[in-house]
């Protein structure tokens, strides 16, 4: 696990602008997850979280086109690297793995 | 006041507050996501409350430090690891002399928080009016009326004016008129009668009549209502925020009904709820209502009279650029077309004047008229701001000076291992700076206490708000000034203690240069002097205010309390009520007046014998009921008092006092003069002379005045005040039994019962403001003065260690010592003292030329202030000399 270093937060992010795509920008990804996770996320977590990413090469950033909403200031879009791809994957299979060795539990009784 | 949505800008503090810390690359695209939210939010909360989300979001991103930058710059320059040393230094060097830190610190705290508060103070009497958005726009027509025996600026003009102006000149944009409700601006009381039988009433001041365009003239917002239709058509009200919650609590106030009572009942239905007009407003007003019609009563016929019989506040709006003399040149063509007839008649002279309604504050000198600013205030506020943040410079500087010893020692050692003279300047700079931060920082929270926690606001008379964020003349006005004194304070210092000769400084051979030493005494002369002259005039000050408290004013004030007399009484009911309010237990003597003493009373223009012929004078006359010399205690020189009970003195006997004796040059006794009306109405004669006595202020001497008996009172006005004297014994008990026969009498009305000596207090509200401030004043200059001593004598002591030393050696005692050390300020505050007993005996001679009636000054007053001031600073300043004095001089003289 060490060498992948992605928090679950992180993990979360990651995911959220894989699935947002084109639409990948601060606000987005932020209301994204607010709607997915039904609580406030500060602005400033996430984009501590993507800088953070994009320094150890998670994901990449570009420019995007100013719009008259944003007072003319342009979104930066962020995506995904292969090398995250490949983490989001590892991690998906360790967990799968661990799942299949938990023994069964019954949740009814919880 | 509907607002273009596009226009709504997210507030601009919180971003140039992250602008500045966050890293500039991710600004762009932070800002933009800020900004999208923002008008999210918009649509769906409130403007407010999406401005608190968006400023408090964006304070929230600068605890995540990864966005932030680094302290000592993003590349890590050699220039800003040395700031984080000097830092460093500056913290250590402040702990390490918490005295002098703390004397610093207290003086620039002090110095910033009056500074600050003057600027509030500056910014709210320097904006009045300009809230509304056409104020350059607007005037107010206001106007001189002069006849034979009176010549008065009115703020109040005829209410057939603006029409009239209106059609003769085309290019008035449109007017508004408010009027008192009833004619003498007396107060009436308003009913509110809610299901289920609660009744509320209060009695109200400003209640007026109004146009019904008055809210597409003055920028007020309304709160609920319609600002074009609210007062269109006959019984519509319109209250303030505050009125709405004092009579209707939570419930809503469109639609209830408000009962007026005032000579009679009328009832208006509230259409619109208007914010509480904001303090700096010239005129304000609780309610208003609609129906300004044709006047109740109108003295003359003809519409030639109206325009003398001023009674409206008009304003009036012209185009942007408007030239008011073009005013004047055209109205003199409709003043003759209308009323030149009428001029020649009364030998009237008429001028208008058009007050721009930013300057009616200040400049408009009327009559009649909404309370008025007083720009001396304003210069006295600005001087004194401004003086308080010099004399706290000053001492900044005297300090550092008396430190500069230390200091010097440090700064040959920095420059002997090569730092260059450029950047100790920096390093004393940046350690003001320093702390002129962390006392603005303490400045504003004590700020904030002193005017939303403290009687600040009482003592001022004003409504001062401290908030920071919303007022941005008061957020950069305050950071510019912290910039400023900072600069002040550090710069000379910064200079002269880094200027000492590396070697001498190194070995501890600084000495003073003279000519800095001259210029540090002038500066601590100039301190005393001007706390010493605000001392004196705040004692000289209270001594008129306890003169004016004690004096005899030919009648008795102590307790006699005031009723107001219900409107609308027949004339056996004003005569009964008096007779059953005279018989409760407690009620010495008993008697009414159309108003009281401390209230101008009315006037009226009469023809008066004098010499053998009859001349106009306007006259103040006071209408009374039976014993009212008796119950007022007022002396009877001459003549007879009215017959009690009788009908024969009714309205046609009058009693005059000395004043008029002497106005109008009856040389013997006045007994027998006849008075006629106005218009040669024969009335009567005078049947009684009373010395003078002191109805109106203290600030103007007795008026001619004469009293008439009245047994029934006037259908058309308030019929004035019952005035009982009662005994001083069980003044609860008085007052409850007088409640309860009221409350017999007069079911309906209100019972609100008022001390005369209280009322005459309002007098002289203003002139106890004065000495008041003054007294703040005197205790904030006394005490900067007080730090800048301290700073002084510590400096010579540190001078004079090793002279004391050598001294003390020699044997000289401690008493010797600190005499040396003290004779040099005794001789300073004599010179202060020379300059500022004239100074301020000049200045109260002044302030006492507004009252007529004036204390007599003793040389006592001004040596008893002088004397305290002296024992304090010599004290203050011994206390340091002592302790250099005690020191041994083995530690003193081993300094080498």
């Amino acid at each position: 696990m060490k060498k992948i270093r992605l928090g679950e937060f992180q993990e979360l992010i990651l995911m959220a602008v894989i699935v947002l795509q084109k639409e990948a920008y601060g606000n987005e990804i932020q209301r994204e997850l607010e709607e997915r996770l039904s609580e406030r996320l500060s602005m400033g977590a996430i984009q501590t979280a993507l800088k953070r990413m994009e320094e150890r090469g998670f994901i990449t950033s570009e420019w995007g086109e100013p719009t008259q909403k944003r007072g003319g200031k342009r979104k930066r879009i962020y995506t995904a690297t292969p090398h995250a791809y490949k983490t989001l994957h590892e991690i998906k299979d360790i967990r799968t793995h661990l799942w299949h060795s938990m023994p069964e539990i019954d949740l009814g009784s919880i | 006041m509907q607002r273009n949505p596009d226009d709504i800008r997210p507030p601009r503090i919180p971003l140039r507050i992250i602008k500045f810390f966050l890293k500039d690359r991710y600004v762009e695209e932070i800002e933009g996501d800020f900004e999208e939210r923002f008008l999210d939010n918009l649509k769906q909360f409130s403007v407010a409350n999406s401005k608190r989300k968006y400023t408090w979001d964006t304070l929230k991103l600068l605890l995540s430090p990864i966005l932030l930058r680094k302290i000592g710059g993003e590349y890590r320059l050699n220039h800003f690891g040395m700031l984080q040393n000097h830092l460093r230094f500056t913290a250590r060097l402040f702990l390490k002399n918490k005295f002098y830190t703390s004397l610093n610190l207290l003086g620039l705290v002090f110095g910033i928080m009056c500074s600050m508060i003057c600027m509030l103070y500056l910014q709210n009497e320097l904006t009045y009016d300009l809230h509304h958005e056409r104020h350059s726009q607007i005037y107010r027509l206001t106007n001189r009326i002069h006849m034979t025996g009176f010549d008065i600026n009115y703020a109040k003009t005829a209410q057939e004016l603006p029409a009239l102006i209106e059609s003769n000149m085309p290019e008035l944009v449109s007017y508004v008129r408010f009027m008192p409700f009833n004619e003498d601006d007396q107060t009436v009381a308003i009913t509110y009668r809610a299901a289920g039988g609660i009744r509320k009433q209060f009695y109200e001041e400003r209640l007026m009549r109004a146009d019904s365009n008055i809210f597409n003239f003055f920028s007020h917002r309304l709160i609920f209502g319609d600002p074009s239709t609210c007062l269109a058509g006959p019984n519509k009200m319109v209250l303030t925020e505050s009125m709405a919650i004092k009579y209707f609590g939570d419930e809503s106030a469109l639609g209830k009904i408000l009962t007026v009572s005032s000579i009679e009942e009328e009832s208006f239905e509230v259409t619109a709820v208007v914010e509480d007009l904001p303090d700096n407003s010239h005129f304000k007003f609780d309610f208003l209502v609609s129906n300004i019609s044709s006047r109740p009563w109108v003295p003359y016929a003809g519409f030639g009279h109206t325009i003398w019989n001023p009674n409206a506040y008009s304003y009036l709006m012209f185009p942007q650029d408007y030239n008011p003399s073009e005013f004047s040149e055209k109205f003199k063509a409709v003043f003759d077309q209308h009323f030149t007839a009428t001029a020649e008649e009364l030998g009237g002279v008429y001028t208008p004047t058009l007050e721009l309604l930013a300057d009616v504050h200040f400049s408009s000198n009327t009559q009649f008229d909404e309370p008025q600013g007083d720009i001396s205030f304003v210069y006295i506020f600005g001087c004194v701001g401004a003086l308080i943040l010099l004399m706290v410079c000053i001492n900044y500087v005297n300090l550092s000076m008396a430190r500069s010893l230390t200091r010097s020692r440090e700064m040959g050692v920095r420059k002997v291992l090569g730092t260059t003279r450029r950047t100790l300047f920096y390093v004393m700079l940046s350690e003001t700076l320093v702390l002129v931060t962390i006392a603005y920082l303490f400045a504003i929270i004590i700020s904030y206490f002193l005017i939303h926690a403290s009687p600040l606001n009482e003592l001022i008379g004003k409504e001062l708000r401290f908030d920071l964020l919303a007022n941005p003349l008061l957020l950069y006005g305050s950071i510019g000034l912290m910039i400023t004194v900072g600069l002040i304070c550090g710069i000379y210092p910064g200079l002269y203690i880094p200027s000492q000769p590396t070697v001498a400084a190194l070995k501890g051979h600084v000495k003073d240069q003279k000519s800095s030493g001259f210029f540090r005494k002038a500066l601590i002369t100039f301190q005393l002097t001007v706390s010493l002259a605000v001392i004196i005039s705040t004692v000289l000050m209270g001594n008129q205010l306890e003169y004016m408290q004690n004096k005899n004013l030919g009648f008795n004030m102590d307790n006699l309390l005031l009723l107001r007399i219900p409107d609308g009484l027949s004339r056996e009911k004003l005569q009964s009520s008096l007779y059953e309010l005279q018989q409760s237990p407690g009620v010495l003597a008993a008697t009414y007046g159309g108003t009281f003493p401390g209230a101008d009373p009315h006037s009226g223009v009469f023809k008066i014998e004098s010499k053998g012929e009859f001349l106009q004078h306007e006259i103040k006359q006071n209408f009374v009921g039976d014993r009212f010399l008796e119950t007022m205690e007022m002396k009877l020189l001459d003549g007879r008092d009215f017959y009690i009970d009788s009908e024969v003195d009714e309205l046609n006997s009058f009693i005059v006092n000395e004043a008029m004796a002497r106005e109008m040059g009856w040389k013997e006794s006045p007994i027998g003069k006849k008075i006629e009306r106005w218009d040669g109405k024969k009335l009567g004669s005078v049947i009684g002379l009373i010395a003078d006595y002191n109805f109106s202020s203290l600030h103007v001497k007795v008026e001619p005045m004469f009293i008439r008996l009245f047994r029934e009172p006037d259908e058309d006005e308030p019929a004035g005040y019952y005035h009982l004297r009662v005994r001083s014994k069980d003044l609860t008990k008085t007052v409850d039994s007088i409640e309860e026969g009221w409350e017999k009498l007069f079911p309906e009305s209100i019972f609100e019962i008022e001390f005369l000596d209280q009322k005459l207090n309002i007098h002289y509200k203003a002139d106890k403001q004065q000495n008041q401030i003054f007294g703040a004043l005197s205790f904030a200059s006394i005490f900067i003065a007080l730090l800048g001593l301290i700073g002084l004598s510590l400096y010579s002591a540190t001078q004079k260690t090793k002279e004391i030393g050598i001294r003390k050696t020699l044997g000289a005692t401690i008493m010797d010592i600190l005499m040396l050390l003290s004779s040099n300020f005794f001789w300073l505050m004599i010179l202060s003292c020379m300059v500022a007993i004239p100074l301020s005996y000049v200045f109260i001679q002044e302030w006492l030329n507004a009252f007529a009636y004036r204390t007599t000054l003793h040389w006592w007053d001004f040596v008893l202030p002088v004397g305290v001031v002296l024992l304090t600073t010599l004290t203050a300043v011994s206390s340091q000399s002592l302790k250099t004095s005690l020191a041994n001089p083995v530690d003193s003289l081993r300094n080498e």
